[in-house]
């Protein structure tokens, strides 16, 4: 991109001051909440139920963190969240990039209208699935297991991996695959050694977002998993609202445990979050 | 030749195994839940000896003369309404702020206004209550101290209040993504037809209008169609906030249909309600694949 002359005069200088002013209010309003979160997460019980509300911690500490480390299901459902959730991610991918190199490489009759049902998939209201999966379930013994949560996001993340992955694969030249197979490869080999290689920015954005799908997936989870030993974390914190009671401190420093993974993984792979949602996985 | 000898060679049954078992899993926990809802929504179903009959449209006039149904339909097109519009306008905006030449920093700026839509759901909705709390919430008090108010206002509890606060947290939540699709398209148009229509002498009014905004135009009707699908079937926000109280007044469809069978144990009935919010979705779904997809073909 060629560098614009700028013109000068007050007014070029104008519309940024008023600009830096509207996105400096936005990022205020946009970064508040999280900002009360580990803010209210840090004070003590008296502290936080003073009035009136104040911004500045007078005594940080740490006992909500304390106790929701060890003396709440909070490491049991962290740890529950993780296995669910690198499980389904690691199945969607594989699955996923079977079903869209088939998509890519193959002139499938039919092909066509099967992904433009996974398109509508992708739009499904989960809502309308819920009562009959928990009957489905319920029937088969899948209430209350690991495998549950993972088998349904799978299926509630495959139509969008599929149509990333798939976009991701069309713009690796066939001839690659050729190549490869003739060097000996079989059609699955040069799949894996040379197709998903290099669409690795397309297996990371779909790989991403089924993770981080499930990491907060909530309706499923609540109504399919009853005991500790199964709950995920999302379904966890609501336990800090007692009949009577809420836990706020204890709530805010177990929501500043849900986000901070999500929030490091947005961090170090933002540019991959708007890849995801720029290209094909919401156009099709 | 060569091409199409290939094709012919590739036109094997045994190439469908590849796509098999994404279509297995889509299948058995998309696709037959789905009929499962749509046939169960004309059965009367006793839930404890599981005795179905056959009740026609039974459930149907059983949930239209419901006046919570009806009150549920109304609200899912309030939050559904309120939510897109404010979401589209605002975020609309903002990313026509940050697409200005004058503006640096671009990339940390969109991290930073990306953080409400990156936040798990569940984290984002006790945050709120917790800063909407009657008592203790750090909103009235910073509403008190410039003088809006003048007492406090238990904004989720009251009737009047609820639906616009559970419609503030959405629209705060989702502008990021508007903002995200919006500016990535307005990069995307071209600065020579920027460039003629101001050598034209086009003011950047008219350059907006005239130019950047036929360009996006295409963007915002897919961004509009996503938000009102995942508005009107959005679960998790109202039910950690409100289930649906105070007196149904969030109660939107996806609640409506939780409440039903979970807690009614009604499955006809919740099947029905189903079947009405899917036709909704199935309506915008298909005003999508007219207007999007279709547009994607073309070019």
């Amino acid at each position: 991109m060629k560098a614009k002359p700028q013109k000068p005069g007050t007014h070029r200088i104008l519309p940024a001051v008023a600009g830096y002013i509207i996105l400096a209010a936005v990022i205020v309003v946009a970064l508040f909440p999280a900002l009360w979160m580990f803010i209210s997460s840090l004070k003590d019980a008296s502290e936080i139920f003073s009035l009136p509300p104040s911004f500045v911690v007078e005594h940080p500490s740490f006992e909500n963190y304390h106790r929701v480390l060890f003396e709440t299901t909070v490491p049991r459902a962290f740890f529950n969240s993780l296995l669910i959730s690198s499980t389904t991610t690691a199945l969607v991918i594989l699955i996923a990039s079977f079903a869209a190199y088939g998509f890519a490489r193959f002139a499938l009759p039919g092909g066509k209208a099967l992904s433009t049902s996974l398109l509508f998939g992708q739009m499904m209201p989960a809502v309308v699935l819920l009562v009959p999966l928990f009957k489905i379930y319920s029937a088969i013994g899948f209430i209350d297991t690991y495998r549950v949560n993972i088998i349904t996001n799978l299926a509630v993340n495959m139509p969008m991996a599929v149509l990333t992955m798939t976009a991701f694969f069309r713009s690796i030249p066939e001839e690659m695959d050729e190549a490869a197979m003739i060097d000996g490869c079989s059609r699955i080999g040069a799949m894996f050694r040379v197709v998903m290689p290099n669409s690795a920015p397309g297996l990371v954005t779909a790989g991403i977002f089924a993770f981080l799908n499930t990491w907060e997936e909530f309706m499923f989870s609540m109504n399919f998993v009853n005991s500790a030993k199964y709950k995920t974390l999302a379904v966890a914190i609501k336990e800090f609202k007692g009949q009577f009671i809420i836990d706020w401190g204890g709530m805010m420093s177990a929501a500043v445990v849900i986000s901070f993974p999500v929030l490091l993984v947005f961090l170090f792979c933002n540019k991959y979050f708007i890849k995801g949602l720029t290209s094909g996985s919401v156009k099709g | 030749m060569q091409k199409n000898l290939i094709q012919i060679k590739r036109l094997k049954l045994g190439n469908y195994l590849y796509i098999l078992p994404a279509l297995l899993v889509v299948t058995l926990v998309m696709l037959v839940p789905l009929i499962y809802t749509l046939v169960s929504s004309l059965f009367k179903v006793n839930i404890y000896n599981n005795q179905w009959d056959f009740a026609g449209l039974k459930n149907f006039q059983s949930i239209f003369s419901d006046s919570i149904f009806v009150l549920s339909i109304r609200n899912t097109i309030t939050w559904t309404i309120g939510s897109v519009v404010f979401q589209f306008l605002i975020g609309f905006l903002i990313a026509n702020v940050l697409n200005m030449d004058c503006i640096r920093g671009k990339s940390g700026l969109r991290i930073a206004l990306m953080v409400p839509w990156v936040l798990p759901g569940v984290v984002s909705a006790l945050v709120w209550q917790w800063m909407y709390h009657s008592d203790f919430g750090i909103i009235n008090q910073v509403l008190k101290d410039i003088g809006v108010i003048s007492q406090s206002v238990g904004w989720l509890s009251s009737a009047d209040t609820a639906m616009m606060a559970a419609i503030i947290i959405n629209v705060w939540k989702m502008s990021p993504f508007v903002i995200l699709m919006t500016e990535a398209a307005l990069k995307n148009v071209s600065d020579d037809q920027k460039e003629a229509a101001v050598i034209d002498g086009a003011n950047s009014l008219q350059v907006f209008w005239h130019v950047k905004l036929p360009a996006i135009a295409p963007t915002c009707n897919t961004i509009i169609l996503l938000l009102t699908i995942w508005t009107m079937n959005a679960f998790t926000f109202i039910y950690v906030l409100t289930e649906g109280g105070p007196a149904h007044m969030t109660e939107i469809l996806s609640l409506y249909i939780y409440r039903t069978y979970f807690k009614s144990y009604n499955l006809g009935k919740a099947s029905a309600a189903s079947t009405v919010l899917f036709a909704f979705t199935a309506i915008v779904a298909l005003l999508y694949n007219k207007f999007v997809i279709g547009r994607d073909q073309e070019r």
